[in-house]
């Protein structure tokens, strides 16, 4: 938690509470994220993690509290939601990728329909995106007939090209094959070198404590324990993230 | 496995070449029936020699006939179409965030509305939709004062029937619309708005496009149910090919043979109408739907 120290926070969440019906999902989530840093969510399945995540960029609306980003409030509801959004990529455990647009057009669609960028410059810096991710072989390809490995990095590359201050990642390779996990993990693992700013949902116990600056560990709609991963993994101070820990570590 | 399907698949092609071959030959064994049916000067008492007679001897009925009903079916449905595309987006609406209490409330019944438009346009017939819309329409414009020629030029028989398709078929397309949309995943939609597009860039760059994609089959279907059930509009005297029929019977006092005839250029045209929509459906990527039931 070096990073905090002498910069403001991108990202502070304040008293963040949604239910849906009678459920209580989030029961009150205060959470800060500086630039740079790279922080994973872990926690039991149902804790609300993917609840957390899509309540950032306002997928899911929140019943209370506050979020800011880069000063301004997303609850507020004069707040160009939009802009916002611009600059918050987002990458799903389903991908998700447009299927009536090859590759390139994927990559291209936002920054031109939304940024107004010109065509040509658009898609310059997706080819450059999508071979950063090492799909300069893929561009004009059908998304849909990829593999779920380079989908997701056509995801990625595609959040990128919106030059986004912050990525949000949920469960980024869990429909993926065991055997291509690495190569997306490899991704997001060098996006974190070149100092993007990252929120990680994942199950990937190895990835979160290599390439993460803090763990945060959420159960039962609340965050319960954050630390750096020496703390949380090597020393969790919670029974119940010990008890979580222990059943990956069984695996 | 693959062997069966093979065998299956030749013993099939092997019945349609009989097949083909038997009705080639019958046809071909009615030509001296055709010409002495083309040079007979009254009505011959044999059932194909009739049917003949009046088919040559009606034939510009007839085809002014199947003009109209290809013509009601086609821009029928594309008007039927647009409209949709209209009614769809009324149907669709959300609460947004930040929406004015007018807003709102526009919303709201711009839903209601496309909710009443289709279920009273698929509760009812289109046959009394037809006369409903076609008395309604006349009146409304005696009411300005117009003189009953004057009406029946501008409210034609043809243009209240070609509207009363278009009408019926907004309410079955846009349920089409509507399922589309609903079918395209809405992980995608949240791609999109997660990447700062609007509600509106959203649907019309990424959902709306896939869904009339997926719409084409069930689009097609809809234009062939409308050369078949376009048959009511001669309620109204809408000279289509029902009615022409219904006029060649009138004329040589023969029923029978007239409406076989009607029913073997109905079947030509869904057919063929089927296996255009089979090949842009091919063309597009879309999955062909088989052929539809009525409405
Ligand atoms: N749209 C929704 N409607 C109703 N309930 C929902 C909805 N989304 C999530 N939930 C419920 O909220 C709870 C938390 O879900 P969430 O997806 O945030 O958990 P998670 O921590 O991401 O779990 P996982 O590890 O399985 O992804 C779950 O009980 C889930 O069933
Ligand atoms: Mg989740």
């Amino acid at each position: 938690m070096t990073k905090q120290t002498n910069t403001e926070a991108i990202l502070r969440i304040e008293g963040l509470e949604k239910s849906f019906g009678s459920l209580k999902v989030l029961k009150g989530i205060d959470f800060e994220v500086y630039p740079g840093e790279v922080v994973c969510v872990i926690g039991a399945s149902g804790s609300g993690k993917s609840t957390l995540l899509r309540c950032i960029n306002l997928l899911e609306e929140p019943d209370e509290g506050h979020i800011w980003f880069e000063g301004k409030d997303l609850m507020d509801l004069s707040t160009d939601l939009e802009e916002l959004r611009e600059r918050i990529g987002m990458v799903f455990q389903s991908f998700n990728l447009f299927n009536n647009k090859n590759v390139l057009d994927n990559c291209t669609l936002a920054p031109v329909s939304v940024k107004g960028l010109p065509r040509q410059e658009a898609r310059e810096t997706a080819i450059r995106h999508l071979e950063a991710v090492g799909l300069s072989d893929f561009i004009h390809a059908d998304s849909r007939r990829l593999s779920g490995g380079q989908k997701q990095r056509v995801a990625i590359a595609r959040a990128l090209c919106m030059d986004p201050d912050i990525m949000l990642f949920d469960e980024p390779t869990s429909a993926l094959d065991p055997e291509i996990v690495g190569e997306v993990l490899d991704v997001m693992k060098r996006l974190a070198e070149g100092g993007m700013t990252m929120i990680v949902v994942t199950h990937e116990m190895a990835f979160a404590k290599e390439v993460s600056d803090r763990v945060v560990f959420m159960d039962n709609g609340v965050i319960l324990e954050q630390g750096t991963p020496e703390e949380l993994f090597g020393n969790p101070r919670e029974a119940r993230t010990r008890e979580f820990l222990s059943r990956y570590l069984e695996d | 496995m693959r062997a069966k399907r093979h065998l299956s698949n030749r013993i099939r092609n092997l019945l349609l070449l009989v097949c083909f071959a038997a009705g080639g030959i019958w046809l071909f064994s009615l030509i001296p029936t055709f010409r002495r049916a083309v040079a007979a000067t009254s009505n011959p008492t044999d059932f194909m020699g009739s049917l003949f007679y009046m088919l040559w001897n009606g034939r510009t009925l007839f085809g002014k006939g199947v003009k109209t009903t290809v013509i009601i079916a086609l821009v029928g449905t594309a008007v039927a179409f647009v409209l949709a595309v209209l009614l769809t987006f009324l149907r669709i609406q959300t609460p947004g965030r930040g929406d004015s209490p007018l807003v709102l409330t526009l919303k709201q019944l711009g839903c209601g509305f496309a909710r009443i438009y289709v279920a009273v346009v698929r509760g009812t017939p289109m046959m009394v939709q037809a006369l409903i819309f076609y008395y309604a329409g006349f009146g409304l414009f005696r009411s300005t004062g117009m003189s009953i020629a004057e009406v029946s030029k501008i409210w034609s028989f043809f243009l209240s029937g070609l509207l009363t398709v278009s009408f019926n078929s907004t309410a079955y397309l846009s349920e089409v619309l509507r399922g589309g949309i609903e079918s395209v995943d809405p992980g995608q939609g949240e791609a999109a708005r997660s990447l700062g597009m609007s509600t509106w860039k959203t649907m019309l760059l990424v959902i709306f496009p896939q869904a009339v994609k997926n719409s084409i089959p069930a689009i097609g279907n809809e234009f062939i149910i409308n050369i078949k059930d376009s048959s009511v509009l001669s309620v109204i005297g809408c000279y289509d090919l029902m009615f022409a029929t219904t006029s060649v019977a009138g004329i040589y006092y023969k029923a029978l043979p007239v409406y076989c005839i009607a029913a073997v250029i109905y079947l030509i045209l869904t057919l063929f109408s089927s296996l255009i929509m089979k090949l842009i459906a091919k063309r597009m990527d879309a999955v062909a739907a088989p052929l539809p039931s009525s409405n």
